[in-house]
């Protein structure tokens, strides 16, 4: 059993350089490519990434067989390194002005943050289980966000109304919309800021 | 300059139809190649709408009683398919596009109807714009089969709520259609959807309460 065991190590200490070389190689490949991401390009051709990172066009294709192969890879990747920003900040203390400030410009940060990864995932596959999650992820935590940091609003709802306030006020700060207002209608950061404060506060003092 | 490029969407799609029906009476072979494509594109249609986003070329073909041969010698390839189907389907639902009434009535009354007309409309396009936008990339909701409907929704809802729109300009106003529209894009749709489970009447109720609370602001 050890024996055994041992084999394949003293094989890989011989070849090592060439595996530390291919790894090497196999990251930076992936690294350009969310670097691409990154840049607004959704679909990276293979051949641009060989480019990019001065390996050849044979070798990035004995990593990853197909372009979807490594484009989901890079974003697999990609998802790993950013989660952690997914998580939303605690709610603050303030008047309902200060409140409703904060949390748009926190979910609109969010999304130029995760527009560009958020545009590849859809793009790849929008009914992908990976991606399905990661989108549901995001749409309960800004529906709990919203809970905690409006309590004092929502408490004296009763259960139906609370469900829909709460739907109809996050409806805006969905991702697809984000898109509509940004992409679709040409919006800018602030455009958008001013747009989803007053749709908050519509939602909010209407209670 | 954007209204008249959703007419001329229109104009297309009615002389494709009269020339479907000339070409009928003039020819027997040309008249089954033509019922074939139609009952083909009936079938993508039925398919979409029981939920099969990726129907096979044999499931077409079994519905639609027309061979996979003759399938494949009509449309080239899945994408060319499902753009024709989608023309299809919005060829045959184009009456229930129009909101009757247009502008009339009390407030609460067109918020009412708009929403009603809206819902109706989304129950019918749900499944294939689902299938399509899962099919290619090319079929994004910028495509010019989504930018004609887009289109005539937003003169829809501006005629309809014309005098609550009337005392804005510029970009107050701008800022005002977009935000009233977001409920209503696609996407909204489904979002409200996925949150009531599928509930038609809280999906309405919300949409009401919604318009009700950023239309009655304006006055």
């Amino acid at each position: 059993m050890t024996s055994e065991l041992m084999m394949p190590e003293s094989v890989e200490i011989r070849t090592d350089g060439r595996i530390d070389r291919r790894l090497r190689n196999r990251d930076a490949v992936l690294e350009a490519t969310i670097q691409m991401f990154a840049e607004g390009e959704v679909m990276p051709a293979i051949e641009d990434v060989a480019e990019r990172v001065s390996v050849s066009l044979r070798s990035v294709y004995r990593y990853f067989a197909t372009r979807e192969e490594l484009i989901r890879a890079a974003l697999e990747r990609w998802l790993l390194e950013e989660t952690p920003h997914l998580v939303p900040p605690p709610p603050i203390d303030g008047d309902l002005a200060d409140r409703v400030e904060y949390f748009c410009a926190q979910r609109l940060a969010l999304y130029f943050r995760f527009a560009p990864l958020a545009r590849v995932a859809l793009v790849l596959d929008g009914t992908d289980p990976m991606v399905r999650e990661i989108f549901e992820y995001g749409r309960e935590s800004l529906r709990q966000q919203f809970a905690a940091q409006f309590d004092t609003e929502l408490e004296l709802l009763g259960h139906r109304d609370w469900a829909i306030v709460t739907t109809a006020a996050t409806l805006p700060l969905q991702f697809h919309l984000f898109e509509y207002m940004h992409v679709g209608c040409g919006f800018d950061a602030a455009q958008m800021h001013d747009l989803i404060v007053e749709q908050l506060h519509l939602h909010l003092s209407a209670l | 300059m954007l209204t008249s490029e959703s007419n001329v969407q229109v104009a297309t799609l009615d002389e494709m139809v009269t020339t479907l029906e000339e070409v009928a009476t003039v020819d027997g072979r040309v008249a089954r190649r033509q019922r074939n494509r139609i009952a083909v594109l009936d079938a993508v249609v039925v398919l979409f709408e029981a939920g099969n986003t990726e129907p096979a070329v044999d499931e077409v073909s079994d519905i639609s009683g027309v061979s996979s041969r003759s399938i494949y010698r009509y449309f080239h390839h899945r994408d060319e398919l499902v753009r024709a189907a989608m023309w299809h389907l919005m060829a045959r639902i184009e009456p229930q596009m129009e909101l009757a009434d247009i502008g009339e009535g009390s407030l609460d009354d067109r918020i009412d109807r708009f929403v009603k007309h809206r819902l109706a409309v989304f129950a019918v396009l749900a499944p294939i714009t689902r299938a399509a936008r899962k099919v290619a990339q090319s079929l994004d909701l910028g495509s010019e089969e989504f930018e004609a409907g887009r289109l005539l929704f937003r003169q829809q809802f501006l005629d309809h709520f014309a005098p609550e729109f009337a005392t804005l300009e510029g970009q107050a106003l701008t800022q005002a259609v977009v935000a009233a529209e977001l409920a209503f894009q696609f996407d909204s749709f489904e979002y409200l959807s996925m949150s009531f489970d599928g509930n038609v009447d809280e999906m309405g109720y919300l949409l009401v309460r919604q318009l009700r609370i950023l239309l009655v602001v304006l006055r």
